[in-house]
């Protein structure tokens, strides 16, 4: 019972990072049906543009990060990402003459080499300090594990996040952004403004990558390049679907469940001494199955 | 023939082509395309020979990739399927054709059609998971496909070969680096001549038809799960023959050469080569293939702005750049930039009426 | 438009074949054994051996130095000439004819080395400190001491990136062995061992630091500069043993097949050592979430000393979140990359007393006992020379001795198959920096030392426990 709980806290400590990612993933998705294979890099460049703020613009050698201009930098990383969220779009999104998830996934992967070379070319591949917004932990009394106030952090985030923009959802603005989203034509023709709209949904998605990039590295205490997409990105999507893609609340569910799955399968991988090579990986892709078997748009999935 | 101006102001319209005479070039037009043709050939034959040794393997390596390509294309352009666990039939195929030389000591060409029914079945398996679902969500289960293969498969120590990875050694008859690279050249030739056939006949067509709308062919009486699962052990066929010949290459065959990153890769160059079109994703792999070993000698050998500023770290920033303008530009890839020549090559007019395209002349394929 | 691109490309490839490429090598070395050198014109290096007989290889017995030959036919033809050859102080007998043919990288003046290491791709390595800091011991040997190497006033180190992938590594290996006489792989265990394949077959020298002995046992043309892994488990473990003792231990192991043998030998030293051992965990190679649950499980089982054999991002982050659980166990472990200061950079406070062995020393020692990189550095205009920079010393001076002794064998003619020929019978190979080095035909894994570094976190750096440890 005690290492079941133990693997329950394991998952979510890691899933919420995942939850966070995938959230922004499905917001992009719901609004403007892309896959953002950028959202990665929408979070990491931010958490660059606050490290920045925090070493005071030093880049070589080991450079002091000093904590006290935390808040500055988060809101400095905030409207990075905001910034950086519209101008994708706008330059790269926008310009695409055919919107189909392979032209979509391959422009915002084509984003991500491009942003990921510029960062190891600034920065060096090597890793990088980043503190957290509150350190340490508590302690469940007969549980082995810690829970990090970090992982509070994220997951009221998180919840935060996900309530706020199934909200949104509701109300006429949010129905107008998916109908640019599922009829662009009568969209259009009923007034809603599409570009702007697209514009706005791209710039929220880069506020929750921003944010979701401070808290993914205050999660290790490190940035490195490509910091985001090859910790979490993969994992985050696979998460979004598993919830979902077009439903906020899939996304936190699916992250944090696939977060459970992978600390399970290395749980029992380990206890039992299997030996199973990629047993995270395994036991991701049979979770995968056995839920689109049964709910092909993912657990909380609208789409026919 | 462009509608001309009479002395007196009129107007003297061209008549108005029959609609059903096939437009057959002039004798000198015939001759001129195959002399052109003729070229071609010669030049992609003589380009193992040209370039320096050191290169050769890369040269083949573009072979390989214009056939994973390909088969690529039958998912992507052909069915309209996403897949971005490409690399999981292609390092099957890889690993498959290894253990048939090394474990089962079969001949060279058992290994490669070992290698070809490997490819086939993992991709059925994929193949039965998307008659579920729909193309986004599927897109993203072949990303976990990929990965199990990787990590799960590939490091099963019996069949993998441990630590040094699984050799892979080349066929007796073609042993030298130069010889390989016209056998991969051979294959890919005779498996662009199995496309074309494909895309000629009925099944073919019906895979073709999958991709515009499922309910459409339905209704028409095509065996849709039938012709998907068909789309999918063909493309999965291809793979693994590239992957065997992708494993001779260096003849070793080791899992983390086969990630991730490399079916993206796969992904880029069947989209900026355009998708359904095979002549433009076969150029799409090759332009992967060799782009960063062209960068990378570029920046070393030419000493003039822009390739001194383009160091290592970013190269991957000048492939991305290529990329995105491709796609803006001609989101019909390669092949649609080279419609007009493509289509002059294959004794038609050089200049064809815009009529929307289908797959042959490079349409994007790939539905909403 | 990319057609065009391309083809301006395909231009700059082909014209621009990189010069000092002595020999065109057209067959780069891949097949059937022998590249020909037909240059004649090259054995007249330096004047050094003698003239006449110069190319005579063709009427020697031992025709085409292949390896496999592997005898000392070299010393049957002490031709009497010999010439005074500023490379090497020759004892006994004059200079023995070289046999080899292949003296690709070699010209008159200048010898070309290669290096290959992972600069981008999943490695959190400096790039710069590589580019910068490759050649600082002979830019400092040729341009400040103004010695020769073998008669030569130059020597240049190439450089590629393999992106940490086997595959680039091998190509990277091909083009660099068709420019630079022999090639060092910098890091990654993965790409060393693929390297060291493709160069068995190409016959190229090839060098690096001790990692895996899987496929690399046996090669002829492959030489460790330190012990491999699995060498130094069994020392380890003895470590663990002396300073240790009692103390429950474990392992972290990265889940990768060229990990297996490094677990073999670790695992056979901890029963010959007798620790109290829990077990070895391997953890999956692209997940980013065993850290937890691995802490957890050695933390309820009471696991003081851990053994971690991971990349050094996984090394970071396991210490980070063990230690977030209250888990602060005595990390140990061998390696090239976990025992450089820019591991501790980022991992500080939670690898804080970690100890490991590597094939080369802390910069602390280096400030004491190595005035000269320092004093090389200030030349090449570096201000803060790192360890990075020591561990590339240390491999340029291994390979300085290894052709001080050619020297003083065979002269300044250089060739690759006498080089190999010659390596391989060498006791006592001592650069102060790498661990000392005896070969034999039988092993080329000639290293019994290693320096022992431990973590300091209130410096940021490694400082040297002890230095060329053969036991404890």
């Amino acid at each position: 019972m005690r290492t079941v709980l133990q693997v329950l806290i394991i998952g979510i400590q890691n899933g919420a990072i995942l939850s966070l990612v995938g959230l922004g993933l499905a917001l992009v998705y719901k609004a403007t049906r892309i896959l953002n294979f950028a959202q990665g890099e929408m979070a990491t460049v931010p958490a660059f543009a606050a490290y920045l703020v925090m070493t005071g613009f030093v880049v070589a050698g080991d450079p002091v990060v000093s904590k006290g201009r935390l808040w500055l930098a988060t809101i400095v990383a905030i409207v990075f990402g905001a910034l950086l969220g519209i101008l994708v779009n706008m330059l790269v999104i926008r310009r695409l003459t055919a919107v189909s998830p392979v032209t979509s996934l391959v422009a915002t992967a084509a984003v991500f080499l491009f942003f990921t070379s510029i960062e190891v070319n600034r920065f060096e591949a090597k890793l990088r300090r980043f503190p957290r917004y509150v350190e340490g932990g508590f302690r469940i009394p007969g549980v082995n594990i810690t829970v990090e106030w970090h992982t509070i952090v994220v997951l009221v985030v998180l919840g935060g996040a996900a309530a706020l923009l199934a909200l949104f959802f509701q109300t006429p603005p949010g129905v107008a952004l998916l109908a640019t989203a599922q009829e662009p034509f009568a969209a259009e023709l009923q007034g809603v403004p599409v570009a702007r709209m697209r514009s706005m949904a791209w710039g929220a998605a880069g506020v929750l990558a921003a944010i979701a990039g401070l808290l993914g590295a205050g999660k290790f205490n490190n940035l490195q390049p490509a910091l985001v997409t090859t910790t979490f990105l993969i994992p985050a999507f696979t998460g979004a679907v598993l919830g979902g893609l077009t439903s906020m609340v899939g996304a936190v569910a699916g992250g944090l469940i696939l977060g459970v799955t992978v600390a399970a399968a290395n749980q029992i991988n380990t206890s039992f001494s299997l030996g199973i090579p990629g047993a995270p990986q395994l036991a991701t892709f049979l979770v995968l199955l056995l839920v689109l078997v049964f709910r092909p748009s993912g657990l909380f999935g609208q789409e026919a | 023939m462009a509608d001309t101006v009479l002395a007196d102001g009129a107007l003297e319209l061209e008549p108005a082509p029959e609609p059903d005479a096939p437009f057959r070039p002039t004798p000198r037009g015939m001759a001129a395309r195959i002399a052109v043709l003729a070229a071609l050939l010669a030049l992609i034959l003589a380009v193992p020979q040209l370039v320096p040794a050191v290169y050769v393997n890369i040269v083949t390596k573009a072979a390989v990739y214009g056939l994973v390509a390909l088969s690529l294309n039958i998912l992507l352009g052909y069915a309209g399927q996403v897949s971005l666990g490409h690399s999981a039939f292609f390092g099957v195929g890889a690993f498959g054709a290894g253990y048939a030389l090394t474990k089962m000591q079969l001949p060279w060409g058992a290994a490669l059609l070992m290698a070809a029914l490997t490819g086939a079945v993992a991709a059925v398996v994929l193949g039965a998971i998307a008659l579920r679902l729909r193309a986004v969500y599927f897109a993203l289960v072949t990303i976990s496909y990929g990965f199990v293969a990787q990590e799960t498969l590939f490091n099963i120590r019996s069949l993998t070969g441990g630590g040094a990875g699984q050799p892979a050694p080349r066929p007796s008859l073609f042993h030298t680096d130069v010889r390989y690279a016209y056998l991969c050249i051979g294959v890919l030739a005779v498996a662009m001549l199995f496309d074309w056939r494909l895309t000629a006949s009925r099944g073919g067509r019906a895979i073709q038809a999958l991709r515009d709308d499922e309910r459409v062919a339905a209704s028409w009486g095509i065996d849709v799960t039938g012709y998907k699962i068909l789309a999918f052990v063909i493309s999965g066929m291809m793979a693994g023959i590239a992957g065997a010949l992708f494993a001779s290459i260096e003849q070793v065959v080791t899992p983390a050469d086969f990630g991730f990153a490399l079916s993206l890769t796969f992904v880029l160059a069947t989209v900026v080569g355009g998708a359904g079109n095979r002549w433009g994703v076969v150029q799409g792999g090759v332009l992967f293939a060799v782009l960063p070993t062209l960068i990378d000698r570029a920046h070393a050998n030419f000493h003039i702005w822009p390739f001194t500023s383009i160091s290592i770290t970013l190269e991957p920033a000048v492939e991305a750049l290529l990329l995105i303008l491709t796609l803006i530009f001609f989101p019909g890839g390669i092949a649609q930039q080279q419609r007009n020549l493509l289509s002059w090559l294959s004794f038609k007019r050089f200049r064809q009426p815009e009529t929307g395209g289908g797959p042959a002349r490079g349409g994007m394929g790939a539905r909403p | 438009m990319i057609s065009l691109l391309v083809a301006l490309l395909l231009v700059a490839v082909a014209c621009g074949q990189k010069p000092g490429v002595h020999v065109a090598s057209s067959n780069g070395g891949v097949l059937a054994g022998q590249s020909s050198n037909t240059d004649t014109g090259s054995a007249d290096v330096g004047a050094s051996t003698d003239a006449g007989s110069a190319t005579a290889s063709g009427g020697a017995t031992s025709s085409g130095g292949t390896s496999s030959g592997g005898t000392t036919t070299g010393g049957s033809k002490s031709g009497a000439t010999k010439s005074g050859t500023s490379g090497g102080t020759s004892a006994a007998s004059g200079p023995v004819k070289p046999t080899g043919h292949d003296r690709t990288g070699v010209s008159t003046d200048k010898i070309t080395l290669a290096l290959h290491a992972p600069v981008t791709g999943a490695a959190p390595l400096p790039v710069t400190a590589f580019e910068k800091e490759r050649d600082l011991f002979w830019r400092y040997l040729t341009e400040v001491k103004h010695e020769k190497v073998l008669g030569r006033s130059q020597v240049e180190v190439q450089f590629q990136d393999d992106k940490y992938q086997p595959g680039t590594a091998v190509q990277a290996c091909r083009e660099l062995g068709a420019s630079s006489f022999l090639v060092v792989g910098g890091g990654g265990t993965d790409q060393i061992q693929a390297c060291g394949r493709y160069a068995e077959s190409a016959h190229i020298p090839y060098l690096s630091a001790g990692v895996t002995e899987t496929g690399l046992t046996g090669l002829q043309w492959y030489y460790s500069l330190s012990m491999s892994y699995k060498q130094q488990g069994k020392l380890l473990a003895q470590y663990v043993a002396k300073n240790f003792a009692g103390k429950k231990v474990a392992a972290v192991i990265t889940d990768t097949p060229n990990f297996d043998d490094a677990v073999a030998g670790w695992e056979a030293g901890v029963k010959a050592a007798g620790l109290n051992y829990y077990k070895t965990l391997r953890h999956p190679k692209s997940d980013t979430s065993w850290y937890n649950t691995f802490a957890n499980e050695l933390q309820s089982n009471k696991v003081d000393v851990v053994y971690i054999l991971t990349a050094p991002v996984d090394y970071i982050r396991f210490a980070q979140q063990a230690n977030g659980q209250g888990f602060k166990p005595q990390f140990v472990g061998v390696g090239i990359s976990m025992g450089l200061n820019a591991v501790l950079g980022s991992g500080c406070p939670n690898v804080d007393g970690g100890i490991f062995f590597s094939p080369f020393p802390g910069l602390d020692w280096a400030k004491a006992n190595l005035p000269d990189y320092f004093a090389a550095a200030q030349h090449a205009g570096i201000s803060d020379p790192d360890d990075l920079g020591v561990a590339l010393w240390g491999l340029a001076q291994s390979q300085y001795e290894m052709f001080k002794r050619y020297g003083a064998t065979y002269g300044n003619d250089l060739t690759r198959e006498d080089f190999r020929k010659l390596v391989e019978t060498q006791a006592n190979l001592h650069t102060g920096v790498f661990p000392d080095q005896s070969y034999t035909p039988s092993s080329h894994f000639g290293s019994n030392q290693v320096h022992v570094l431990k973590a300091d976190c209130s410096v940021k750096q490694y400082k040297t426990l002890a230095t060329f440890a053969t036991g404890f």
